[in-house]
């Protein structure tokens, strides 16, 4: 008993004289910056027009601490990263449209005719004329859904819809829907900002490949909760392969446990000498009001 | 008849009458103290250089001429002296040796040592070895030995000439084990009051055993004091120990019950940290005489690693808890023919490794169950033919259960986290093998066999010759060199990341898509041995196929279809090994090295190109000292360096839309696979036993130590951390620094 007694003592001033290791200093070469292109088709119902917008920014290193700022509407703020004073032009089988600046490192190609599964390429150059970066890509066509509603079960609301498919064809899916949020402000070291994410948040994407499918028909039903909101806006567009992919690295790497836990990825990319995605897709709005 | 046909004549009859007075000797050897069936113990005649080992039951058969004298020796006991007269059934017991135990180590460990790529580890040199947290164990001692690296500081894993910690077959009496750790990998799970043997092989596999790539660690428990009951335990500043042995049924048999528990989580309570974690084991083994030829056992091993978190703050009722664990046990039957040159051993056992994972947070549950089960037996047949010639034959079938990833949500979750009600998978693993031992003349003999190994999965049935061959040549009684080559083949694998491996990490079997691994294990040795120093010089050459990766980009969270997650490639290792063993008067001094490459190569990671694996280290070297100050003080030192292992850091960011164009998602970019290299990494890790009174009833140890005396960092990931000023660094870290430690073993 009595060596017992030592022992626990003795524990006790070991467990408070151990020391953690101090860090280690580590030089590695960053990536060399990159110019980073995003795009997105853009249909407005009630004048009639649209547009192709691309963002043009600067990949950063590791070591960059800068984040994103965002305004209210999702608009990047951050004008260092963004490259303005750029020329982008576009082709769209035998037509060339030039972009137009806009604010903040976007910019539009106005009333493009798109003929599906067509050739598009884009090529964007400094304000010297340098060549910056060129892409291609394939004009999707519309998609619509079969059906789509909300349905109500006790206090929640849930998003339901159907897409059919042609088994004969190979086609990659994305729907994307919106609802109202919530003030949604915190940071990720906090747990509680974390799980209200996880389970409030009614903002993302699906894909869907053919394999989703069951004898030409996908069912699909997702929570909404009961957060207040009145109106969902759903899209659904056909995409490429190739964006298909990216959009799943990237939503698998938004999640948390990903980042930690996940696989290394450096993500896909079908812009040469630079980053990002090229994609001209259709999405195909509906706007579904709940009348209670 | 001529002159030399005369001679002829006459050489046979010498022949005819020399193999006509042979005498079959046969038995078993014991320890005297505790009747512990002993392994490894040599039996020989010196005149004519004949002899032979007792094999893992301590049983042994040897043929010499009638009268003549024959040596029973074996570490750290008597040697005995007997004359051989048609003795069967003998039952040798040796005393260990208690004032000259240094003096025949290095000799004895050379005896035992006698195969290239096998390592029989010693365990009191365990004992009595500088610990993490003054916990001994077999697996870090492992990792002391040449061509086995381990992984992340202070873990237990175990990484043999450029494997995967998934191609080692580790064995706890015939029975497989899945997980060998405790506590993230800190502690592995045998607790060295149970043990009695452990031999790691990391080449010149024999045909007995395969399911692996690397190595084979097979671990044999104590089977009981069956003289007297006796006690132990020991008291550190993270677990402690319990053990109770002694006869049942009339000495007819007896039992072990050991079990260890560990209270970090209290400990850390105690200086106001919070560690919400525990471990426990227990392990029980009973053997018994069913008669004066067949010999039964039974051993069993439970134990958990339990984590019960809460957020006491929340008032969203946040709790996490998780249970993993293993379940083994294994019934073996000893058999000894009554022609005294067969001996059989039939094991049947089953192994369960399953981990549970509760989430709880305000009315939403997430549970996560994966589970790896086996069901198997074990037959081998070994027949002793004369003393040039042993026969090994045998097979072994194994039921494979794997439950992967099996998710049940309750309440609202992001429709990332789905439900999956994995149904189990099945896995039939078969073998059957055949190796025969010949001793050429006095200088050469060979060890040949082949296995053939099967397995059934689905629609899809796998065949596999797998054939072994050793050959060994003493070029002089000191000197002696040795070439072997062995086709190892996997049917199961563990998917790990390729940054952090957790104990959640799954194994899977083939399937029709996922091919059986393979490897082809070249080696060649050299050994050089005196009776105050041994040395060994190894080099390998280990293509591996179809090795299993997770896919870039891979999440295995909610996942259980490891087809779409897992994609195969090729591997390469190769190296050097030199072990040393010195004794000088109190001093033993024992020196490892090793120089390897370790690549693989996976069409679909790294765009294709060749990389290095994680743990690829250039140089490893160890340096244990020993030193006997007095009969009642021991002091040893163990200083390591290693290369840094490889990591891929992240070297860019990138800003893009997400796939709503509604935020900006900030993604990253990363080098190419496994491209930096951490810093080298080097510590010193000391110890000083000090016991009481020899000769008492009641004998105790305290065991003062400190792990990495000097506090050096022991780099095992890069990280980026933010400076006082604001600006951003890569930072290596270390996972342990200095921790002084105290424990106080006893035994009565």
């Amino acid at each position: 008993m009595k060596n017992l007694v030592y022992s626990m003592v003795l524990m006790m001033v070991v467990i408070a004289t151990s020391c953690t290791p101090e860090p280690l200093d580590i030089d590695v070469p960053q990536a060399p910056a990159k110019t980073v292109l995003a795009s997105q088709f853009y249909y407005d119902s009630i004048t009639e027009q649209n547009a192709i917008v691309f963002t043009l920014s600067k990949s950063m290193s590791a070591l960059d601490g800068r984040r994103p700022t965002i305004d209210s509407n999702g608009m990047i703020i951050d004008h260092d990263l963004l490259i303005t004073g750029a020329q982008i032009t576009v082709t769209l089988g035998n037509e060339v449209y030039p972009c137009q600046e806009g604010e903040k490192g976007m910019y539009y190609a106005f009333n493009v005719v798109l003929n599906n599964y067509s050739t598009c390429k884009v090529e964007a150059k400094d304000a010297q004329g340098k060549l910056l970066l060129n892409s291609t890509t394939t004009a999707m066509p519309e998609k619509n859904f079969t059906t789509v509603n909300i349905t109500k079960e006790q206090q929640n609301k849930y998003l339901n819809y159907t897409l059919t498919d042609n088994p004969n064809e190979q086609n990659w899916y994305l729907v994307n829907y919106f609802t109202k949020q919530k003030q949604d402000s915190g940071s990720y070291s906090d747990p509680k900002y974390i799980a209200r994410r996880l389970t409030e948040q009614k903002l993302d994407f699906d894909l869907y490949t053919d394999t989703d499918f069951k004898n030409g028909t996908l069912q699909v039903k997702r929570f909404l909760g009961d957060t207040g909101f009145d109106t969902v806006a759903v899209a659904v567009s056909s995409i490429t392969s190739g964006y298909h992919a990216f959009l799943t690295a990237q939503k698998k790497y938004g999640l948390l446990i990903n980042q930690i836990k996940g696989e290394v990825i450096n993500f896909p990319t079908n812009i040469n000498n630079g980053l990002g995605y090229f994609t001209v897709h259709q999405p195909k709005l509906t706007i579904l009001v709940d009348e209670d | 008849m001529n002159l030399n046909k005369l001679k002829i004549v006459v050489l046979l009859f010498m022949c005819s009458s020399y193999l006509r007075a042979q005498t079959p000797i046969s038995g078993i050897v014991t320890d005297a103290s505790n009747g512990e069936a002993l392994v490894g113990v040599s039996i020989y005649q010196a005149s004519k250089k004949v002899g032979t080992t007792t094999n893992a039951y301590g049983f042994f058969s040897l043929s010499i001429p009638q009268n003549d004298t024959f040596y029973v020796s074996y570490l750290g006991y008597q040697t005995q002296v007997f004359v051989a007269q048609n003795q069967t059934d003998i039952h040798i017991k040796l005393a260990e040796k208690v004032d000259e135990l240094q003096e025949v180590e290095v000799k004895a460990q050379v005896q035992k040592n006698p195969r290239l790529g096998t390592h029989h580890i010693d365990l009191k040199m365990i004992n009595s070895l500088p610990a993490m947290g003054g916990e001994r164990d077999l697996i870090k001692a492992l990792q002391n030995m040449p061509g086995v690296k381990k992984g992340a500081d202070g873990t237990v894993g175990m990484l043999v000439r450029g494997g995967a910690a998934d191609q080692n077959l580790i064995l706890m009496d015939d029975a497989p084990v899945y997980n060998s750790a405790h506590l993230l990998g800190f502690f592995s799970l045998f607790n060295t009051d149970a043990i009695k043997d452990a031999t790691l092989q990391t080449g010149g596999f024999t045909a007995s055993y395969g399911g692996r790539l690397s190595s084979v660690l097979s671990v044999t428990m104590n089977e009981g004091n069956r003289q007297k009951f006796q006690y132990s335990g020991s008291v550190g500043i993270l677990a402690s120990r319990l053990a109770a042995q002694g006869p049942l049924f009339n000495g007819k048999g007896s039992f072990l019950v050991a079990g260890r528990v560990s209270y970090i989580n209290k400990v850390y309570q105690m200086v106001n940290k919070e560690l919400p974690f525990y471990f426990y084991d227990i392990n029980a083994k009973l053997n018994y005489q069913l008669s004066k030829r067949d010999q039964l056992f039974v051993s069993m091993y439970n134990g958990d690693d339990v984590l019960e978190a809460s957020d006491a703050d929340s008032a969203r009722n946040v709790k996490v808890s998780s249970r993993l664990g293993n379940q083994i046990s294994s019934v073996r039957w000893n058999r000894t023919f009554t022609n005294q040159k067969m001996f059989s051993n039939l094991t049947a056992f089953s192994s369960n490794y399953r981990y549970f994972i509760k989430g709880e947070m305000d009315e939403n549950v997430m549970q996560i169950n994966a589970s790896i089960a086996d069901l198997g037996y074990r037959y081998q047949l070994e027949h002793h033919v004369n003393n040039n010639l042993h026969f090994k034959y045998g097979s072994e079938y194994i039921h494979h259960t794997f439950v992967p990833n099996n998710t049940k949500l309750k309440g609202n979750f992001n429709e990332n986290i789905k439900a999956n009600d994995a149904s189990s998978t099945q896995l039939n693993e078969s073998a059957i093998f055949a190796t025969a031992s010949y001793k050429m003349n006095t200088r050469l003999s060979s060890v040949v066999g082949l296995r053939l190994s099967a397995a059934k999965v689905s629609s899809t049935t796998y065949i596999n010759p797998e054939p072994r061959v050793l050959l060994n040549y003493d070029l002089t009684a000191q000197h002696a060199v040795s070439l072997s080559y062995s086709k190892m083949v996997q049917y199961m694998f563990l998917l790990s990341g390729s940054s952090v491996m957790l104990p959640t990490d799954l194994w899977y079997g083939v399937t029709n898509k996922i091919k059986p691994q393979e490897a082809h294990v070249f080696s060649a040795g050299y050994k050089w041995q005196t009776n105050h120093n041994t040395s060994r010089f190894e080099v390998y050459y280990k293509p591996m196929y179809n090795l299993v990766e997770y896919k870039e980009g891979a999440v295995e969270l909610g996942s259980s279809k490891v087809d779409e997650v897992a994609v195969q490639g090729n591997g390469e290792a190769y190296g050097f090994e030199w072990m040393n063993s010195n004794k000088l008067g109190k001093l033993n001094v024992t020196t490892a090295y090793t120089l390897s490459w370790s690549t693989r190569t996976f069409n679909d990671l790294n765009e294709g190109k060749q990389f290095y694996a994680r743990f690829d280290r250039r140089h490893d070297f160890n340096i244990i000292l020993q030193y006997e100050i007095n009969k009642r003080m021991h002091f040893s030192a163990l200083w390591s360096y290693a290369t840094g292992s490889r990591f891929t850091p992240m070297v860019g960011q990138f800003l893009m839309p997400n796939g709503n164009f509604t935020n900006i998602d900030l993604l990253p970019i990363y080098t190419s696979r496994n491209a930096v290299k951490l810093s080298d990494s080097h510590k010193l890790d000391v110890n000083l036993v000090i016991k009481n009174k020899p000769g008492k009833k009641y004998q105790s140890e305290w065991h003062i130590g400190a792990y990495n005396v000097y506090n050096q960092t022991q780099p095992y990931r890069i990280k980026t951390q933010k400076n006082s000023d604001g600006s951003y660094s890569y930072k290596q870290m270390g996972l342990f620094g200095f921790i002084p430690s105290i424990g106080y073993q006893f035994k009565f």
